[in-house]
């Protein structure tokens, strides 16, 4: 997966997750952090990412959960799904 | 075997989104409109779970067409949380009940699927014992096994017990059941200490909200794992179920699931495509209460103007195990 599509990929999970088409943002967003989803949302993105992309994500423990590890900053996803 | 009449009890302990925002810094906005909880009822502290049991069996027995006592030829409960390791907490209730010392009376170690489960297990005992009249109660208290300051559990659930009257005679026939089970994801909800291979080595308190509680003695709750598991398992038990029982969805006049949160209702109700009026939920007024959100939400049901007569409903509880089990009651 090439970077531009693992961009259009994440594009279409979070207006999935969020029945939103018109939603946007750039490579720098932290979609928590910066209030695009919320932890509930955050769920039904990575299934959708997933179902998309064919890529499972890391299971969560104790103090390495995902959005610990930054899975929900834009850039270091681009980074996994096109790795 | 049919199922006749379902009876249940909450404490009498109200606890409002507030203290539970006080407690785990949630926002009550979130739990209000997200999770969908607008409070809960948790034990109190002299409360034990088989007397809450206890309270939702007395309800149902007092009712006019309720079997005598001397009849209830077995007793099932439904827990996680009794009373004591040892002994099984149905031998309590059958003793707070005066049931007869002819009863057979065991528990059943399931979560969420326990009653749809217990519902089969009850079935297929009666029909092997020649029972005639049978009660299956659930009474779970994550309350007892809470942190109250984890934001992943603490908004979510709350106490109840539920009481159903099994019987040979009228009532609801019980289908053909869909099951299952993922082992491999039992770590996903999970209460690590107390059982024999790690035991409690001192002592704790979860309803201190104050008292620091060893994390392990405290429930765990993968969140986005018990999600996947859902929207990947329930959906196709449902197809399982309709088609064991020789039915579509369109035959269907409610969808009675395992009340989790409004959250995951609305996500698998958007997956099967159902409308929101054959899903009902009680989660706002209850939370989810593990095994006996399905009969107390099925018990409100029945008790609404023109109950559940001559309506078809599939049940389905999914969780701790993980596991699962689906189900139509023919009323």
């Amino acid at each position: 997966m090439t970077r531009e599509e693992a961009r259009n990929a994440i594009l279409k999970a979070v207006r999935l997750a969020l029945k939103n088409e018109s939603i946007n943002f750039d490579d720098n967003t932290d979609l928590i952090e910066q209030g695009v989803l919320d932890s509930l949302d955050g769920m039904v993105f990575l299934l959708e990412l997933s179902t998309i992309t064919g890529k499972d994500f890391p299971e969560e423990s104790p103090g390495q959960s995902l959005r610990e590890q930054g899975f929900f900053k834009v850039d270091k996803l681009i980074e996994y799904l096109a790795s | 075997m049919k199922l006749r009449e379902i009876a249940f009890a909450v404490p009498e302990n109200r606890v409002p989104n507030a203290d539970v925002a006080q407690w785990s810094g949630l926002e009550e906005s979130f739990i209000t409109g997200r999770i969908g909880v607008e409070s809960r009822a948790f034990l109190g502290p002299e409360e034990s779970p088989s007397r809450l049991a206890a309270a939702a069996c007395e309800s149902l027995l007092a009712r006019p067409a309720a079997p005598a006592r001397s009849q209830i030829g077995l007793l099932v409960l439904v827990t996680q949380n009794p009373d004591y390791k040892i002994p099984h907490s149905s031998a309590l209730l059958q003793k707070e009940l005066s049931l007869s010392d002819s009863t057979a009376c065991f528990d059943i170690n399931l979560g969420c699927s326990g009653y749809v489960y217990a519902l089969s297990i009850v079935k297929g005992f009666m029909l092997a014992e020649g029972i005639a009249d049978a009660l299956l109660v659930t009474c779970d208290p994550y309350s007892r096994i809470m942190g109250r300051a984890d934001r992943d559990t603490v908004g979510l659930f709350g106490d109840a017990a539920t009481a159903s009257w099994i019987s040979a005679g009228q009532g609801a026939e019980i289908g053909k059941l869909d099951f299952g089970t993922d082992g491999q994801k039992a770590e996903h909800l999970i209460v690590r200490k107390g059982g024999a291979a790690q035991p409690i080595s001192g002592i704790y308190s979860c309803m201190d909200a104050s008292a620091i509680m060893e994390p392990d003695c405290r429930l765990h709750m993968n969140g986005r794992g018990i999600f996947n598991f859902m929207m990947e398992r329930i959906p196709g038990s449902v197809d399982q179920v309709l088609r064991k029982n020789n039915l579509s969805a369109t035959d269907i006049d409610y969808f009675v699931f395992h009340q989790g949160s409004r959250f995951l209702l609305d996500q698998l109700r958007q997956k099967l495509k159902l409308p929101a009026e054959k899903v009902p939920s009680n989660v706002a007024q209850h939370g989810n209460t593990v095994s006996s959100s399905v009969p107390l939400l099925l018990a409100e049901l029945m008790s609404q103007h023109g109950g559940l007569k001559s309506k078809k409903v599939l049940v389905s509880g999914f969780g701790v195990g993980l596991s699962w089990a689906s189900n139509i009651l023919f009323f």
